[in-house]
């Protein structure tokens, strides 16, 4: 066992104002899924588009990603799920070195769950089909049932029928955890997962969603470009901007220097939105 | 890494099927490598100005006249609402199984000098050939007619599903704003769906420089035609080819165009998720305007050709009718068969190349896609001495290695002329598949993977199911073609393998139009039931559609 | 792993679509390439196959792809006879080399000497004339050669087909063969003038064409005024019989005749059945169809022609040498394209 607090690749402030978050769960020593070390990655190899990243995502714990659109937070989720080769370092899941110099383990073969920003839920299929389909070596009775229990988890028990069209945001959003989960990964990867819900559904939502995955016992890697989501609900936070980490730290150890909204073709983003308290 | 991305299976295999199926477009590319002979002197000094006058003229004014038809008949019945709305949804694409140069036969054969419109007007009101203007058939106007009324629906299909996924939005800022479906149409819809309209359009464009059978019969000398006569009279192949080569730089072009449009499409791709759409309901005045505007293209297009064959044949009738039917109509449903099979195959490999890949699969795509421009007779003849080639190869190892020549076993079979048909035709069905491609997003495939899932498995499960509709297009649209296809047909069947179109052809040189008749209606007759079944299914495909979002399309 | 499921279907559907050609494989054939488009063919092949167990393979297409086609198979050509519409194409094939020399008896015999090859390369098979049709609005000398088309007195009148139709390119280069290539181009241009419309259509939509009036002379080849004379088209048949024949140029060398000839291929796998069907298309029994059902002249004495041909009386032909026609073809069209002669 290692200890809970994360490396990160700059020494981080002992401690900030924690504002009005609600500190989640005291930090115990757990087991240590994901190992990512030194990992660098570029579309074209001049300009990579994350570098020297490090990362260790623990079980039941939720490591929130905080960033600015093309920080390389997406990047760097793909890296670990194996969509993309690394260009150097490593990243272990489990006991397993899965992405290395001259390894690539598929990610049909590595024990990830992703879930999509945009759900990525197949259309052709029902929804208990999608849940259903990432369990390939079951006959088909249990398939089913293992679907329906998960369905039930996140409360989508009454949609096994229906077609992912059909559902709403949320809804979709719960049955492609449930796709995920199903398969039972060591790590979950969030990619933005609650961007499409409105206010009031998303606490709702991101309650289950989380309480689903601690449950299960899985490491928890969120991408989240929302402050505020990432100090709620995360146990660590790393900051990344162009392509680095720039800080990792508790959520109380993060403060929020900057909060600035711009509005950019009629859409308010989020422009820069945390810097490291300096001390 | 990228020249070891290179050496990946996939985009081998792609460059691979692609390099083949173009090989008749390569060899006509490589023909202006060649000496431009005595013979492009007496083109310049004779034709060439009217080829190229007339193949512009030609050209511009089907693709312009067809994308109007198409795109005006798109909006009308998806937009709004008037009596035999349902039955245009899909008459307006029956025009698809008539070929060109049957409508030709038929026009011409109805409003000619002696056909019988024009004795009608001398009879009854005593005029001679001199006293009374008629507009003549045979001629640019007639020929450019006949071909946007034969052609537009491809316009209007790409119209008519890029509408259908719009609607909810041009409606809604239709109400919004307070404009009619019309105002609508012009700001929103159209800048909306130009992509879809260009690239139905660019299809028009390349059926009409392929087109020999239709401009022939009308008496208006294109580049095709051109072609095939300094092939043929001048006895110049090789300064054919180079005309060939002179009209595929064009259409690469714009090729080019449509791909850099294309590019900027992607970001036009909105949301499917929005509600059916509400169509706007006609008064009399609009319904009636509506319906001749939506039935003038399905009479001119689709019934009166139809018809005219319809009562030649039951005035003149065909000794052979059974034949017909049993041997030139079975020949002709192997042939469509096969090869409209082999081209989804054949397609869905280079697509998925494609997906994979990128670019190298990409270009290699556009390259067998050329073929579509080509008419049938040059690409018959570019695949000949390539494929001959390889029959005397394959001979001379059998003969050293087993003392056993099996003749030609290309050439002499219905394999080269399948070759010839994917050369023609692999074009349209990459673009079905490729845009059918285009609308599963990539994070299907993550996810798919994430999910464990990969390989054949994620070809069968996810991407299969998610292009039936078009691969089903892909496969009706080439087996249409190839009921319609002649000049490659004739030039690379084998023996005792006479298809419909070929008969048509072989009575209507003999000046025999009356007797083709009957196998002309069963050219139509088989066009018809895919068709019919697309039109269907395109619009049953629209409920199961994944939805692409636009961050995700701007991201990626 | 797909991929290999993909390549072997595809690869078994190829195979499986090797089953069809069965004409190479079978022994007692002989295959036909040819250039007529008649279903009477039809019927005579199915004659011989019965009369002598010959089977007989057929492609028809345009001569000239024929003749790339059996040009790029080479050695292992399946054809056996070639069969063309035209004397010049046929010359065009003596060329190209693809012909063999036949000597046989019973051929040379049937066939006069100036309708066929002297060495045996080719056969004739039957005679087309090429004609002028006149309106009865105009007298029967209104023109008599094929010099006079080109004659003020036409002027708008004249109905003929493209200049890229074989039957105008093989009647000018006759003219080049007498008059040479100045001449004939003025002669051309002069033509080009006379038109009535835009050159169009087939030698059948000249006839219609001058029966409704939109002309007072058109240029076809004899059997198809003489099919419109003779079909079930009631229309037709008043239409034509409205109209004079004239065999042109009878005061002198005589009208332009074309022949339909076959030769045997140079490398015939089946040389034997090949002068076979040869000499059967060369009787009189089948000449009686092979000819006379598309209303041509037979190339054998003793058959007796049609009603229609009898009503069109005895001509002079025109004895010029096949390989003329052949050799000037190239610059007929050029002098055609210079003219203007669409």
């Amino acid at each position: 066992m290692k200890t809970p607090l994360t490396i990160s690749s700059r020494p981080v402030g002992p401690t900030g104002s924690a504002e009005a978050v609600s500190p989640p769960a005291e930090a115990s020593p757990s087991e240590l899924k994901v190992r990512v070390r030194n990992v660098e990655f570029g579309y074209q190899r001049k300009t990579p588009v994350v570098k020297g990243i490090d990362l260790d995502l623990h079980a039941g714990r939720v490591h929130a990603l905080l960033g600015d659109s093309g920080s390389g937070k997406t990047t760097l989720l793909r890296l670990i799920a194996g969509l993309e080769p690394l260009n150097a370092g490593r990243i272990d899941i489990g006991e397993q070195s899965v992405s290395a110099q001259a390894k690539h383990v598929p990610p049909e073969k590595r024990a990830v769950g992703f879930v999509f920003q945009d759900y990525a839920l197949f259309p052709h299929l029902t929804v208990q089909q999608n849940v259903a389909f990432g369990l390939k070596h079951q006959p088909r009775g249990q398939r089913r049932a293992a679907a329906l229990e998960w369905l039930e988890r996140v409360g989508m028990e009454d949609f096994a029928r229906a077609m992912p069209t059909t559902l709403s945001g949320g809804q979709q959003q719960r049955v492609a955890l449930a796709r995920a989960l199903a398969r039972e990964p060591q790590v979950m990867l969030l990619d933005e997962p609650f961007s499409g819900l409105d206010t009031t559904l998303r606490d709702r939502v991101r309650e289950t969603t989380l309480r689903v995955m601690r449950e299960a016992g899985v490491a928890i890697l969120m991408v989240t470009h929302d402050p505020r989501e990432a100090l709620i609900v995360a146990d660590t936070v790393s900051v990344m901007r162009d392509g680095r980490i720039t800080a990792t730290g508790r959520p109380h150890e993060i403060c929020i220097r900057r909060w600035e909204y711009r509005e950019e073709g009629g859409v308010q983003v989020c422009h820069e939105c945390v810097e490291v308290c300096a001390g | 890494m990228h020249v070891f991305r290179l050496l990946k299976p996939w985009p081998l295999l792609c460059l691979l099927i692609c390099s083949l199926v173009a090989v008749p477009t390569l060899t006509v590319l490589a023909s202006v490598l060649q000496p431009f002979g005595s013979e492009w002197q007496h083109l310049a000094e004779t034709r060439l100005p009217l080829y190229l006058r007339n193949t512009a003229i030609l050209a511009v004014s089907v693709c312009v006249l067809a994308a109007i038809v198409g795109t005006a008949t798109a909006w009308l019945v998806t937009a709004c609402d008037f009596p035999g709305r349902r039955i245009f949804h899909w008459a307006l694409l029956l025009p698809l199984a008539v070929p060109g140069y049957l409508a030709a036969y038929a026009y011409t054969d109805l409003l000619q000098f002696s056909g019988p419109v024009q004795t009608w007007l001398r009879e009854t009101f005593g005029w001679g050939r001199r006293d009374y203007w008629f507009p003549a058939v045979r001629s640019l106007p007639g020929a450019i007619a006949i071909l946007t009324f034969t052609l537009y629906p491809y316009v209007y299909l790409a119209a008519r599903t890029a509408f259908i996924e719009q609607s909810s939005c041009v409606m809604e800022v239709g109400r919004t704003l307070g404009r009619g479906p019309w105002r609508g149409f012009l700001t929103v819809a159209l800048p909306l769906t130009r992509p879809s309209i260009a690239a139905g359009t660019s299809l028009v464009m390349m059926e009409t420089l392929a087109d020999f059978g239709a401009v022939d019969y009308c008496a208006v000398d294109t580049f095709a035609t051109g072609i095939y006569r300094t092939w043929r009279s001048l006895e110049a192949p090789t300064a054919a080819a180079q005309l060939a080569a002179v009209l595929l730089s064009v259409v690469m072009l714009v090729v080019l165009i449509e791909v850099l449009a294309r590019r900027r499409a992607r970001f036009y791709q909105t949301s499917s998720r929005g509600q059916p759409m509400r169509r706007a309901k006609l008064g009399w005045r609009g319904s009636l305007a509506a319906i001749t505007v939506c039935g003038l293209p399905v009479l001119l297009g689709f019934i009166m050709p139809a018809g005219i064959f319809v009562h030649m044949t039951i005035t003149t009738g065909d000794e052979r009718a059974f034949e017909v039917v049993t041997d030139f109509g079975r020949n002709t449903l192997i042939l469509a068969g096969l090869a409209a099979a082999l081209a989804v195959g054949l397609g869905l490999l280079v697509a998925y190349g494609r997906r994979l890949s990128g670019a190298v699969s990409f270009a290699a795509g556009k390259l067998a896609g050329l073929g579509y421009a080509l008419p049938g007779t040059v690409v018959a003849v570019g695949l000949l001495a390539p494929l001959s080639w390889l029959d005397h190869r394959i001979n001379d190892f059998l003969a050293a290695m087993f003392s056993w020549q099996p003749g030609l076993i290309l050439t002499g079979s219905i394999v080269a002329v399948i070759f010839g048909y994917q050369t023609r035709f692999l074009g349209v069905a990459l673009a079905m598949i490729e845009s059918s491609f285009d609308r599963i997003r990539p994070s299907m495939d993550d996810a798919a993977r994430t999910l464990g899932t990969a390989g054949v498995r994620l070809m069968l499960r996810v991407h299969l199911p998610l292009l039936r509709a078009g691969l089903l297009a892909a496969l009706l649209l080439v087996f249409v073609d190839v009921v319609k296809e002649l000049p490659a047909t004739l030039m690379l069947r084998p023996f005792n393998f006479d298809t419909l179109a070929v008969r048509v052809y072989l009575l209507a040189t003999d000046e025999r139009l009356e007797e083709a008749s009957f196998g002309a209606l069963v050219i139509i007759a088989i066009g018809l039931l895919p068709v019919v079944v697309l039109s269907t299914l395109l619009d049953r495909h629209r409920k199961n559609s994944p939805i692409r979002n636009l961050d995700e399309a701007a991201v990626r | 792993m797909k991929l290999f499921t993909l390549i072997a279907f595809t690869f078994l559907l190829l195979v499986a679509t090797l089953q069809t050609p069965d004409a190479v494989a079978e022994e007692n054939v002989v295959n036909v390439y040819s250039s007529r488009h008649y279903d009477t063919d039809v019927v005579l092949y199915q004659q011989f196959e019965a009369a002598t167990g010959i089977r007989v393979n057929v492609i028809e297409g345009d001569t000239d792809a024929l003749l790339t086609r059996i040009t790029r198979e080479g050695d292992l050509s399946p054809a056996d006879v070639f069969i063309a519409v035209d004397a010049g194409r046929l010359h065009k094939a003596v060329e190209l080399d693809v012909l063999q020399p036949v000597t046989s008896d019973v051929l040379s015999e049937r066939i006069p000497e100036h309708l066929r090859h002297p060495d045996g390369l080719w056969f004739g098979l039957s005679q087309r004339v090429r004609v002028f049709l006149l309106s009865p609005d105009v007298p029967a000398d209104f023109v008599t050669t094929y010099e006079d088309l080109a004659s003020k007195e036409i002027d708008g009148g004249l109905l003929l087909r493209s200049s890229s139709n074989i039957y105008n390119q093989s009647m000018v280069g006759s003219l080049l063969a007498y008059h040479g290539p100045e001449w004939t181009e003025d002669w051309a241009r002069g033509v080009v003038d006379n038109f009535a419309r835009r050159p169009q259509g087939g030698d059948t939509d000249q006839i219609r064409a001058l029966a409704a009036g939109e002309g007072e002379i058109a240029v076809a080849n004899h059997y198809y005024f003489a099919r419109m004379l003779a079909g079930d088209n009631a229309a037709d048949r008043a239409a034509a019989s409205k109209l004079r024949l004239v065999f042109p140029n009878q005061e002198d060398r005589g009208a332009h005749v074309n022949v339909s000839g076959a030769g045997i291929v140079k490398n015939a796998p089946n040389r034997e059945n090949a002068v076979a069907l040869l000499e059967f298309l060369t009787t009189v029994e089948a000449q009686q169809q092979y000819a006379l059902a598309n209303h041509e002249y037979p190339v054998v004495e003793g058959v007796e022609l049609t009603d229609v041909l009898k009503g069109f009386g005895t001509f002079k032909a025109d004895q010029l040498n096949a390989a003329e026609l052949g050799n000037n073809n190239r610059e007929a069209v050029r002098v055609m394209d210079r003219a203007g002669w669409r």
